[in-house]
């Protein structure tokens, strides 16, 4: 687990070298500049970026240039460290979770519906053109966030409409007949199901809006689909934190009690633990930190479901170890992912001679692709251990 | 220590399945729960575990009623182990039957040195500290079974409620789960109700015994007074006999007779 630590801090302060821009800014440069080091004129001599008047020599003009500039390189590049480090941590972390919860392995954080009714919100606020911005944050945004809480609250009151009135028990029941969630007389599959039609049907309302959409609304949403880390807003990080944070704390916290959840929810509560409250505790906070990772980021797909698994493999199944390892496995995996997103591009202009250095490969595109291989690896090395 | 007074509880298809019943369970009582399937002895067992609100009437434990007592109290002092308990959990036995000791947790994310011992103890108690690392899902059905009865003594309540922990156990066992039990209540005061279709085990080894009918206490005593056939043949709905060893001075065996039990249900 130290190592974990260890190797995600690793990530982070490496991080801001890899990127998009020339290899001139190596990660010790722009560490440097931001952090008001001295850069000495020796260190720049052979950079043709710097000698701009061939004399081999370093001005002081040129130096205060060349430190401005790695500066900006690290402002742009650090933000996109963090937020891969919050979205993978809050993903990870929300699907351990609700794997555990929802007794499937297949659980995502998304389970619930929020990817398809963050999706439906986006796709509306690029049909109806809206274009302006609160506190610098654009309202597809809040229009996306909007629409994932949505989902998950009518999933939920479909489930309300099917209370039992009276007794509020089923007779006890046999094996096969799957636990309750929520104290109301809807099984765990229940409410998957009703996630997946909510999906269904967000889905289909979106080609409903594609029909009478322009190309280029439509390419618009099947590009935020893919996800992005791109930066987009400055106050970003103190709006996503507040909504991520309750997350961590409470699904890390909570640990403990999805153990006892793991015998079933006669054993859970026989052992003092309040299984419905732990259950609408959990969701909800997993439920806001996700929409706002979908709100920010678009969907991005695999980490939910695949880190957990790496980390069951790894680490075993106890929450008390699994939730911390994941999210940890969860933040690093995203950081190397988006490190490949920015370089993947520049290896293809490499490649075909074309200079696409500057653009980056969607952040969901790369969890994919580089998500399956490990767990391939992960799950053959399990089965011949 | 558990009072259950004209106790009614019903589901939404039939409201007046189970009641009324009444019964006081004391210190070092082992009470056997017996009656046909569907009777409502599972139910009965849920009802003192707290699992389930009575519609009418009032349990109280140890003079507490179920609305005063706090959830934890209830657990520290009630452990509960149901029929069907997850067997293909991928948990380390010893890890299982450490998650006993929940509601005694101290602050903190995990168990202490003597939370370990207590449940090393447990696994010794019921024969299966030899699993103790290895994982649950790699036990039998027997073996995981007597896993989580050891995890309920590792509880330490005042209270164990067991619903039938002997279906998968073998001959050998299935005495030997009894006979702690007993030894538990005769030595610690520990108070135990069982739900069990086996009535001569039972009778072996409670100190009371409440035969269930259609959700109705049909008999209520010693062993002696219920586990007779002439009071089990009409609420089990077949003949039975009574066996004994011959010139043995025991209370010998009631069984069914085979032949009454072939007639088309």
């Amino acid at each position: 687990m130290g190592v974990c630590v260890a190797l995600l801090a690793a990530l982070v302060l490496v991080s801001p070298g890899v990127g998009t821009a020339s290899a001139t800014y190596g990660w010790w440069d722009v560490w440097r500049a931001k952090l008001g080091l001295d850069i000495r004129g020796d260190d720049l001599v052979d950079r043709p970026l710097v000698d701009i008047d061939g004399d081999a020599t370093v001005s002081a003009q040129e130096l205060d240039g060349f430190v401005r500039a790695a500066r900006s390189i690290f402002d742009q590049r650090f933000p996109r460290t963090l937020l891969a480090l919050q979205v993978g941590i809050t993903l990870a972390l929300c699907g351990a979770a609700f794997q555990t919860l929802f007794r499937n392995p297949l659980a995502t954080p998304y389970t619930l519906g929020i990817a398809s009714g963050g999706s439906l919100g986006a796709l509306v606020a690029i049909r109806l053109g809206w274009r302006a911005a609160i506190l610098g944050i654009p309202v597809l945004a809040f229009a996306a966030f909007a629409g994932g809480i949505a989902v998950v609250a009518m999933v939920f009151a479909l489930g309300r409409g099917s209370i039992r009135r009276g007794a509020h028990a089923k007779p006890p029941h046999a094996p096969g007949h799957p636990p309750t969630m929520s104290g109301r007389g809807l099984t765990s599959n229940e409410l998957l199901l009703a996630g997946v039609t909510m999906g269904l049907f967000c889905s289909a309302m979106m080609m409903l809006v594609t029909v009478i959409s322009s190309q280029r609304e439509t390419f618009a949403i099947v590009r935020w689909m893919m996800g992005s880390l791109d930066p987009v807003a400055p106050l970003e990080g103190a709006v996503l934190l507040p909504l991520m944070l309750p997350a961590w704390v409470v699904l890390i916290l909570s640990a403990r009690a999805l153990n006892q959840y793991r015998l079933g929810d006669e054993i859970a509560a026989s052992r003092g633990v309040r299984v419905s409250r732990l259950q609408g505790a959990c969701v909800l906070v997993a439920t806001l930190a996700t929409a706002a990772v979908v709100a920010r980021c678009g969907p991005v797909g695999f980490v939910g479901l695949v880190v957990p698994h790496v980390a069951a493999l790894i680490f075993g199944r106890d929450s008390r170890i699994l939730m911390p390892a994941s999210a940890l496995i969860g933040g690093a995996f995203l950081i190397i992912c988006d490190w490949a997103s920015q370089l993947a591009m520049r290896f293809a202009g490499w490649l075909t001679g074309q200079h696409l250095a500057s653009s980056t490969l969607p952040i969901g595109v790369v969890t994919a692709l580089v998500g399956v291989p490990i767990f391939l690896v992960l799950l053959r090395a399990r089965r011949h251990a | 220590m558990l009072e259950m007074e004209t106790v009614r509880f019903g589901y939404a298809e039939q409201p007046d399945f189970l009641g009324p019943i009444s019964l006081q369970v004391r210190p070092g009582e082992c009470w056997a729960l017996v009656g046909p399937n569907g009777a409502g002895k599972s139910t009965l067992l849920r009802l003192m575990a707290g699992l389930y609100i009575p519609s009418s009437g009032e349990i109280r434990i140890f003079g507490k009623t179920n609305t005063l007592i706090s959830l934890r109290d209830r657990a520290r002092r009630i452990a509960f182990v149901p029929q069907h308990a997850p067997v293909d959990l991928d948990f380390p036995v010893r890890e299982v039957v450490v998650m006993g000791r929940f509601p005694h947790r101290s602050l903190g994310l995990f168990d202490s040195q003597s939370d370990y011992r207590i449940a090393d103890n447990a696994l010794a108690t019921t024969g299966t500290l030899e699993f103790a690392n290895r994982s649950l899902a790699t036990l039998s059905g027997g073996e995981a079974q007597r896993v989580h009865i050891a995890a309920a003594l590792a509880q330490e309540p005042n209270l164990m409620l067991l619903d039938e922990p002997t279906s998968s156990l073998d001959l050998r066992h299935q005495i030997a789960i009894f006979a702690i039990l007993r030894r538990r209540a005769d030595v610690d005061g520990l108070a135990v109700v069982v739900v069990t279709h086996d009535v001569n085990l039972a009778a072996r080894y409670c100190s009371n015994v409440l035969l269930m009918h259609e959700g109705r206490a049909a008999a209520m005593g010693t062993p002696d007074d219920v586990i007779a056939p002439e009071v089990l043949a009409p609420v089990y709905g077949v003949a039975m006999e009574t066996l004994t060893r011959a010139g043995g001075a025991d209370r010998g065996w009631v069984v069914p007779i085979d032949e009454a039990c072939a007639e088309p249900l």
